[in-house]
């Protein structure tokens, strides 16, 4: 019987991910977990769900690891989100539900429960004897500090009528140079705490040799998203082919690790 | 040297607790920490915070566990709050440091959610002392869900509900005080919500250092505030129904009978 390779992730991992910005196109492409999974010859049980924050992504995986044989696991991923999503289940069906910024706290305070997400999941798999690797799919915070882009939503609904005042990101309250610095060293200080051959990309910071999945993987060495890996300048989900690299680039630091 | 007493709860184990219904009241008495402390000789820390939930308990334990040399530890306790509650960070300008704020109820989620919620920090707490081999105790200090229903029950009797839990009164806590349709609906949701726990993953994965698992007695297990403050001598007042001094040295004695 196979291995299973256990996934959870936001959109990036979704198996069932669709573009609300380009509704038309066909998206069934496989995605990297998938891909993974058969360079693996594992099983795929993939739990990633499009929006999805940190929350969900650590609640689904011990959930999901209470339900399996233990025996049967051959690897655990977890793709972390953006630090500011909040997840929760809601109604009877206790469907999973995010909010796209949690109206509690504040970056630092998202930034740090991520963290203990990273060590809460790596101390699960550690005490199990779990093989597992994890890492930040997309950026932890630069995503809020940046000014976090309008939803899908409202991206479509101006794709299809312009508006010219159209805002596209929002703008940090913050001072962005000094808090990025102060969650930066949040990040490195926790260093102590993460095994970082299992995390891959630590400690997320190019100056540190660290990074995040999709900035070393869709992107050129300028750091520009390239077009044969997104879906469109709209939706910067990966395409089939962006899939693809994603898959054989974890591939490549599952071996080298 | 002595060896480390970490203890992480809310207001019934916070050593500056502080009566919000009579507020001239002296109570500064020992609490169940400090006299369990003593009573192993031990050195405590107390990360106990009155309005605490679980993300609070979890987060402040697992975090001093990352600044403790871990063979100093003799004891860890996590004595968990009701599930509803909502704790966050944030930066206060003012202290210029970051502080934990808590809301007594979570504006997302429901009820089930929360449940759950609070079994898989029960399973992650267990796991990181498993992990660091840690000695540790865990149990349910005040119900789940029960101040929830009551809650609930009151907010459907009071015109203009306020939204500050310290300005809602407790005009109903005895089950003799419910009408019919009230009693039933309160039954209805006891048994969705201990259903809740008995069909979760974790029923069978939390072990026997959890004091009173599944903290029911439905399900065969207790609250400490149900057990062992099992008479209004044991706590300050009718509204304010936190443990008194004679009620903390019931909680020390209960907890210490049971570290085996």
């Amino acid at each position: 019987m196979k291995k299973i390779l256990l996934v959870s992730g936001d959109s990036f991992s979704d198996k069932n991910f669709s573009t609300m910005i380009h509704p038309e196109l066909d998206t069934s492409w496989p995605k990297w977990p998938k891909l993974l999974a058969d360079k693996l010859n594992m099983e795929c049980v993939n739990i990633a769900k499009s929006g999805a924050g940190n929350d969900y992504i650590y609640e689904s995986l011990v959930d999901t690891l209470q339900k399996i044989d233990k025996e049967r696991i051959g690897l655990v991923i977890a793709a972390w989100s953006q630090c500011q999503r909040r997840s929760y289940q809601q109604s009877k069906g206790l469907y999973w539900r995010t909010s796209r910024v949690d109206t509690k706290g504040d970056v630092f305070y998202w930034t740090k429960r991520t963290m203990r997400y990273w060590y809460s999941f790596q101390v699960l798999c550690e005490r199990y004897n779990l093989q597992y690797k994890q890492f930040q799919m997309i950026s932890l915070f630069q995503g809020w500090l940046n000014g976090l882009h309008q939803n899908d939503h409202e991206v479509y609904r101006n794709k299809l009528n312009p508006d010219p005042n159209f805002i596209e990101r929002h703008i940090y309250p913050g001072n962005k140079e000094k808090d990025e610095k102060i969650l930066t060293n949040m990040v490195l200080n926790y260093e102590d705490h993460i095994n970082a051959k299992n995390f891959i990309g630590w400690p997320l910071y190019f100056p540190f040799g660290g990074f995040h999945v999709e900035y070393k993987v869709l992107r050129d060495a300028n750091h520009q998203l390239l077009d044969d890996m997104i879906i469109s300048k709209y939706d910067v989900h990966p395409t089939a082919k962006g899939q693809k690299a994603i898959a054989e680039f974890i591939y490549d630091r599952l071996e080298l690790i | 040297m002595k060896k480390i007493l970490l203890v992480g709860g809310c207001s019934y184990s916070n050593d500056r607790f502080k009566s919000i219904h009579h507020p001239e009241l002296d109570v500064s008495w020992p609490k169940w920490p400090q006299l369990l402390a003593k009573k192993l000789d031990m050195e405590l820390i107390n990360l106990s915070h009155s309005g605490a939930g679980q993300e609070y308990i979890y987060s402040n334990i697992i975090d001093k566990l990352q600044t403790i040399d871990h063979s100093k530890i003799g004891l860890v306790i996590a004595a968990w709050s009701t599930a509803p509650r909502r704790d966050y960070q944030i930066e206060n300008l003012y202290l210029k440091k970051t502080i934990w704020e808590n809301n007594m109820y979570d504006s997302k989620g429901c009820m089930q959610y929360w449940i759950d919620r609070s079994l898989r920090y029960y399973y992650s707490f267990q796991t990181v002392c498993e992990y660091l081999k840690l000695p540790y105790k865990q149990f349910q200090m005040i119900d789940l869900y029960k101040g929830y229903l009551w809650q609930q029950l009151i907010a459907k009797r009071t015109e203009n509900f306020p939204e500050d839990p310290v300005k809602q009164l407790p005009i109903l806590n005895k089950p003799h005080q419910l009408n019919w349709n009230e009693k039933n609906w309160k039954e209805r949701k006891e048994r969705e919500y201990l259903a809740q726990i008995h069909n979760s993953p974790y029923y069978e994965k939390i072990n026997n250092n959890f004091i009173g698992w599944p903290t029911y007695p439905k399900l065969n297990g207790y609250s400490l505030n149900n057990k062992v403050l099992d008479n209004a001598d044991y706590r300050i007042s009718d509204v304010d129904t936190h443990p008194n001094e004679q009620g903390q040295k019931k909680l020390a004695e209960f907890i210490y009978d049971r570290l085996g």
